[in-house]
């Protein structure tokens, strides 16, 4: 299979603490990996190594190939068009409307006419499951469910190859976090995509993600949830035997 | 990584057969990246030519939603022959992509209704204001019979941060105006060999008016600005429903703490700026008019009656009421977005910057009236 994502050896530290010490990590096309560790473990300072918001202090990340360090501008711009982002409350920009917010990448990176800005736009919007007329709302208007659907949109409006989440089903109610579980599902069927999600939500790593990369002793360990869960490690068993993770199982067997 | 993005070819449409019914073979990547281009080669063709009854995709080397998207578009009652990669995301597209709602266009209609809220508006921003004012009011007046309720330290800080932090700049300023306006009349005042009344000049209209009235302006820009926008978004991020839900009110832990500052703050700047205002007076009379200092000390005493500086005090608590009354509502009033903040925040500058002139001008009523 081929490889997206690739770290080696990545180190991370701030100050005195260090928080990644040798971490490596391979995301494959068409998958998807839940991004799992304790708070402070980690997760998001991996994510902004990723996405070249924070050099990290030593070790290599590949993106399709090629080592992200020595890009130029020009080569990083085109970089960006591949991946979308999700952030934890949405990030939309709050003096956009909504429909502007999703046609923001294309007005910037394409030089489409505005008329299919528009309809592009639309579509994406009525494709992660808001109505037309959400379209004029500003971001202060929707819903926390909503605004996630919006970023989510946003994030996909470049048709990039690998989508990046973060915490997105975190604050939703059931009803909305199981409904974006599926329409992540949904999505990488008909789009291809390769997806990290970060998360804490449980269901979300049962139902979505096919590997679970855990950042556990500042390194990550990789496999399948039914691995993990054989897993010998202290913290590892503690995250998937207590007593939320039961109910989960017993529902599933149920 | 560029490479692989820029696609070589250069059409993505091609008419085979020539004839009218004849096929078009789509061709290249017809991904988001070269719609642009996909849009020049359409704009190309003649519409008869694009009712075409075939259209073929086996050309296409990669395909996405936005050009799934034109295809649709453009071609929408051709027969697609498609490959099992195609075909889902073809299936995942709607049937017909709803049409992006408009914005409301503007006519009279709209312009009137317009019109009319901005006035509904400005008449409950009337009521409001003194209702607040009048919460304020009762407050202080709770906190006066129980003085234990006053946030001592709360009141302490913003006397620091709107007082003390401001000294620099306030002294500046009275300095540099005094100095400018005594330059001008100098100028002017010589022409009729009335030098010395330079001094009576700069000294009367910094005492009166300017050196309380650019304190003001300073302190709604400096001040009034960071009430505003600290307390928006503590509105935002829920703290001040927390106080709420935690039986502490609002007005008495945020806005009258920086109400009393204020109203200590502001009069002590204002004679800050008044005192730097003579010594520029001093420097320019030596400088322009070779006054000596002792000269210019005693036409002082003579020309700045103890009157004319009250006149310019009296005003200086009440514009420090004003601002900060104006500048906490707007704080208190944030809602929804980040955006909120700024927006309100310059309201309350500009608002408070505002309501001092106009208290100004009355002021100047007032005292004509009085014989002062």
């Amino acid at each position: 299979m081929e490889e997206i994502i690739k770290v080696t050896n990545l180190v991370n530290t701030f100050g005195s603490h260090t928080v990644h010490d040798g971490l490596n990590m391979s995301l494959y096309k068409d998958e998807i990996v839940g991004l799992v560790g304790g708070s402070g473990s980690g997760k998001s300072v991996l994510l902004r190594s990723i996405l070249g918001l924070r050099k990290p202090t030593s070790g290599e990340i590949e993106i399709a190939g090629v080592p992200i360090q020595d890009l130029d501008e020009k080569e990083w711009r085109a970089l960006q068009r591949k991946w979308g982002v999700v952030y934890q409350n949405g990030a939309l920009f709050s003096g956009l409307s909504t429909l502007d917010n999703i046609g923001l990448p294309l007005r910037e990176h394409t030089e489409m006419s505005e008329e299919n800005i528009r309809d592009l736009a639309m579509f994406k919007l009525c494709m992660v499951g808001l109505k037309p007329e959400d379209a004029l709302k500003s971001p202060s208007e929707l819903s926390g469910g909503m605004a996630r659907r919006v970023a989510l949109a946003r994030a996909l409006a470049l048709d990039p190859e690998i989508l990046f989440l973060d915490e997105p089903t975190t604050g939703l109610d059931p009803i909305s976090a199981s409904a974006f579980d599926e329409l992540i599902l949904s999505l990488r069927a008909a789009l291809d995509l390769s997806v990290i999600i970060i998360t804490h939500d449980l269901d979300t790593l049962v139902t979505v993600c096919d590997r679970v990369a855990i950042i556990v002793d500042k390194k990550v360990t990789t496999g399948t949830l039914e691995e993990m869960m054989q897993s010998e490690h202290e913290w590892i068993k503690s995250y998937f035997h207590g007593p939320r993770m039961r109910a989960i199982k017993e529902k599933k067997r149920a | 990584m560029g490479a692989a993005i820029a696609v070589s070819e250069k059409k993505y449409l091609d008419v085979l057969g020539g004839e009218a019914g004849s096929v078009l073979a789509l061709q290249g990547a017809w991904v988001v990246l070269n719609v642009a281009e996909i849009e020049k080669d359409i704009a190309q063709q003649k519409p008869e030519t694009l009712k075409a009854r075939g259209v073929d995709l086996g050309g296409i080397t990669r395909i996405d939603t936005a050009g799934a998207l034109l295809i649709r578009k453009y071609f929408p009652d051709a027969k697609l022959a498609l490959s099992d990669q195609q075909k889902k995301l073809f299936e995942f597209l709607p049937e017909k992509s709803p049409s992006a709602p408009l914005e409301p266009k503007g006519n009279l209609k709209t312009l009137l209704t317009h019109v009319g809220k901005n006035v509904s508006e400005a008449l409950m921003f009337l009521f409001e204001i003194i209702a607040f004012t009048g919460e304020v009011a009762t407050k202080l007046g709770g906190c006066i019979l129980h003085p234990g309720r006053f946030r001592f330290a709360a009141i302490v800080r913003h006397i620091d941060e709107t007082g003390i932090r401001a000294l620099p700049i306030i002294g500046l300023l009275g300095f540099l105006m005094s100095m400018v306006v005594s330059y001008q009349a100098a100028i002017q005042l010589q022409k009729f060999g009335a030098s010395i009344f330079t001094i009576d000049l700069t000294v009367i209209s910094l005492l009166r008016e300017m050196g309380v009235l650019i304190t003001a302006i300073m302190v709604a820009g400096r001040s009034g600005s960071a009430f505003a926008a600290e307390i928006g978004v503590m509105k935002l991020r829920e703290e001040v429903d927390a106080l709420r839900t935690m039986g502490l009110d609002p007005i008495e832990t945020l806005v009258l703490p920086r109400v009393l500052a204020l109203l200590i703050t502001l009069p002590l700047l204002a004679f800050f700026a008044n005192m730097l205002g003579l010594v520029g007076g001093a420097i320019m009379s030596q400088v322009l008019l070779d006054i000596p200092l002792t000269q210019y000390i005693a036409r002082v005493e003579y020309a700045a009656t103890p009157t004319i500086l009250f006149v310019g005090m009296v005003k200086a608590p009440i514009f420090a009421f004003l601002i900060a009354i104006v500048c906490t509502y707007q704080g208190m009033h944030v809602t929804g977005s980040a955006e909120s903040v700024g927006r309100l925040t310059t309201v309350a500058v500009v608002q408070s910057i505002f309501i001092v002139l106009a208290a100004d001008a009355l002021f100047s009523i007032i005292f004509a009236n009085m014989g002062i």
